[in-house]
């Protein structure tokens, strides 16, 4: 079974990006699930060469269960999501998060959001 | 040309946050930025200065590194898009007016400044269609006729403030001014009345700064909208912020209370006795907001500095040095704290800051105000103070987190509670280990500016939950029935149960006991050994029950005691009371009012009743509790001897 995602960016020098990204050749299939990278790295999946603040091999996103996880991978400058408190202090993630719907998450000082695909 | 202008300031916007390409975000700050834009006027009439807007989309999307990895400036390809999509609106390409390139940013609601105005309760549909309907700038509101048969004063600001909040009223009654905050902050009772002449609900009018009104705005609906019993005051409208000075203020709409005007209990000091006001807190107000406030508590173990830290003036205030200035054996602060070495700082020392987030900017007075996390996440500690911050040419904004700063230490916070303590000529010797509390100095307790820091470090054992903040006689209101209410909503947050109640008893002490008592230090000692005999569950000497005022008011704070003590982590364990007492009387040592500045017998209290607290705390952590708790050396802390930090 394929699947498909858009990451859009919504901040940085990067904003207003969408990648489309397919199982067909993006990303690592494992079990029933996906997984991709984000990173500053040019074999990253999701790549990000503008933002300094972004590691290597920043993070990634884990498609399971019908939703979305995004874990750190012991980023320099942190990967973050909104704090549901206030929206204005984010918090850092340590470890695997799931993902809300539509919900931004930061990648060093890049914010991306996950967009179901148009069909 | 607008779209030239524009893309000036949006220019010095991203130089200005390090950005090495341009995007949406800063045609937005710099839109804000432009006095008369529409963008600009829009925020205002939600009640936002367009600084605070700006303030938290720069925030939002962060300071870029020195380093650059590209030559020139980039181009995001959202604003591409967008400008594109303007050019294509505008009837001359070349000339692309504030309208059509709001209509194309607005198609794209995901950018991230836009995220920031919905966030802010900012209707997007609203905007696009004021954008379409403003010409030029709009007439301006009729006055608002101000009837003060009171005599209250309003200076010019609270008029301005006035007419801008009531523009559909035929006119405004001041019942009257609540007085007594601490802060610069002024409270009004108004009556609005329609132009025919009937006459709305009461409300109570606070004036502030106007970064303060939209902070607790903003508090109120991130912490306290939802947690309302029925009956509350609400803040229904959006702040009313001034053109032109950084003036703004709030109405707080008291639901429930339709007849007469509310009063505040301070008021009610003088009208009800110490018995009807203590059942009445008892009766009315713990029930009304003990079940969804004070009551939803959790276990807590916190450092004391966490919780308590805030309350006091910044540890240090520094003047700014030039990074190529800063010798290289400067001590660097950064987390994790170490506090024997912070205390250890002194006068003309040179510090670097390490990673603390800007609370404060104050460019008025060419300040930054800086600490350890922030006023809505958990701890908020280490507030310094940073003059003279223009010399470094760099943009600051609240919220950001600064790599590192460097200052040449200016004063302390010891410094500022001894001028505090000399301030009320005390009758012993400031730097003693312990003060007196009684005239032949046979009956002492610790000096709390000795001894105050090591209670900071304590690890202590409490409840948290969701707390007022400042909960001081003139917060509570109240309506027609007897109805409680609380205003003034600013410092609402998750933290120690036990606060407000002790934060209310500060509050009658120092504005029912102290009158009664007399105004000397002995007057204050004599009250002190009152309060301790009260602490020790004795009852109140006979000849105190002649003086029945004085008896009364005692009482009260008993009955304070008494609701406080349903508040606490476990039944009868009062330590953390007392670690709340001890700090935040000696902070009130420190209060200034706003309506009176001779304060000296209410202040001359508080240091004592600081003292009692360490005294109480002694015995307390000396208890069968403490010693399964803490080590040694933390227990022990009031074991005096000369105190070489740890």
């Amino acid at each position: 079974m394929g699947f498909a995602v858009n990451v859009c960016v919504i901040s940085g020098a990067d904003d207003g990006t969408m990648m489309t990204l397919h199982s067909e050749n993006s990303g690592r299939q494992v079990d029933a699930g996906w997984t991709l990278s984000i990173g500053r790295l040019e074999t990253c999946d999701v790549c990000l060469t503008k933002d300094s603040f972004v590691s290597r091999n920043h993070a990634s996103l884990h498609w399971r269960s019908d939703r979305w996880f995004l874990q750190d991978l012991a980023s320099k400058n942190g990967t973050f999501l909104p704090n549901p408190s206030n929206f204005f202090e984010d918090q850092r993630v340590t470890d695997e998060r799931p993902l809300e719907p539509g919900q931004p998450f930061r990648i060093g000082r890049t914010w991306l959001v996950i967009k179901a695909l148009d069909t | 040309m607008f779209i030239e202008d524009l893309q000036t300031y949006a220019e010095q916007e991203l130089h200005q946050m390090r950005h090495y390409y341009l995007g949406v975000e800063h045609l937005v700050v710099a839109m804000l930025g432009m006095d008369g834009s529409i963008l600009a006027r829009y925020v205002r009439a939600q009640g936002y200065t367009p600084t605070y807007v700006t303030e938290l989309i720069r925030r939002k999307i962060g300071k870029g590194a020195r380093q650059r990895l590209w030559a020139g400036i980039l181009r995001t390809p959202r604003l591409d898009r967008v400008l594109r999509a303007a050019e294509e609106r505008a009837r001359n390409p070349q000339n692309v007016s504030e309208r059509e390139l709001l209509d194309a940013l607005l198609d794209e609601p995901d950018s991230m400044p836009l995220v920031v105005l919905q966030m802010l309760d900012i209707d997007l549909d609203d905007l696009r269609q004021f954008a379409h309907k403003v010409k030029g700038t709009g007439a301006l509101p009729a006055r608002v006729h101000v009837d003060s048969p009171h005599a209250v004063p309003l200076n010019e600001d609270q008029r301005e403030v006035m007419n801008r909040m009531f523009t559909r009223y035929q006119s405004i009654r001041v019942e009257r001014q609540l007085l007594g905050g601490y802060t610069e902050a002024s409270l009004f009772v108004i009556t609005p009345i329609h132009h025919d002449g009937r006459r709305d609900a009461s409300v109570v009018v606070k004036i502030d700064h106007a970064e303060a009104v939209q902070d607790e705005a903003d508090r109120y609906l991130r912490h306290v909208r939802d947690t309302l019993p029925g009956s509350s005051a609400r803040l229904v409208d959006r702040p009313v912020i001034l053109d032109d000075r950084p003036i703004g203020g709030i109405k707080y709409t008291l639901v429930g209370g339709e007849t007469e005007a509310p009063r505040d209990l301070r008021a009610m000091l003088h009208e009800w006795t110490p018995q009807q006001i203590g059942e009445w807190l008892q009766n009315r107000l713990y029930p009304t907001f003990g079940k969804i406030w004070w009551e939803q508590r959790d276990e807590y173990r916190f450092l004391v500095w966490h919780e308590y830290d805030r309350l006091f003036p910044p540890i240090l205030t520094l003047e700014y040095v030039p990074r190529d200035q800063v010798p290289p054996e400067a001590l660097t602060i950064r987390q994790p704290i170490n506090r024997a070495r912070l205390l250890g700082i002194d006068y003309g020392d040179i510090v670097i800051i390490e990673n603390f987030a800007v609370r404060k900017t104050k460019l008025d007075s060419d300040t930054l105000q800086v600490a350890v996390g922030t006023e809505g996440s958990g701890a908020l500690a280490y507030k310094i103070e940073i003059r003279g911050v223009s010399e470094s040419k760099d943009t600051y904004y609240r919220g950001e987190v600064i790599e590192s700063i460097a200052g040449r230490v200016w004063s302390t916070r010891d410094d500022h509670l001894n001028h505090a303590v000399h301030a009320l000529a005390p009758d012993f010797d400031v730097e003693s280990e312990y003060i007196p509390l009684s005239p032949d100095q046979s009956r002492r307790c610790p000096n709390p500016i000795l001894h105050y820091e090591r209670l900071m470090d304590l690890q202590i054992t409490g409840a948290m939950s969701k707390i007022h903040g400042d909960m001081h006689l003139g917060n509570i209101m109240i309506g027609p029935e007897g109805t409680p209410f609380l205003i003034d909503f600013d410092k609402v947050r998750e933290g120690h149960s036990v606060f407000d109640w002790v934060s209310l008893e500060i509050s009658i002490l120092m504005e029912l006991v102290v009158p009664l008592g007399g105004s000397t230090w002995d007057d204050a000692r004599r009250i002190a050994t009152l309060l301790q005999t009260l602490n020790a569950g004795r009852p109140l000497p006979a000849e105190i029950q002649n003086d029945e005022p004085l008896y009364n008011a005692l009482r009260l704070i008993a009955q304070v005691r008494q609701i406080a003590s349903r508040t606490l982590a476990a039944p009868g364990i009062w330590t953390e009371y007392y670690v709340s007492l001890a700090l935040t009387s000696l902070r009130a040592v420190l209060f200034r009012s706003s309506h009176n500045d001779e304060q000296h017998p209410a202040r001359r209290l508080m240091l004592l009743v600081s003292g009692l607290a360490l005294n109480e705390l002694k015995l307390w952590q000396s208890s069968a509790l403490a010693e399964t708790q803490y080590p040694d050396d933390e227990t022990d802390f009031l074991n005096i001897s000369p105190s070489t930090g740890s």
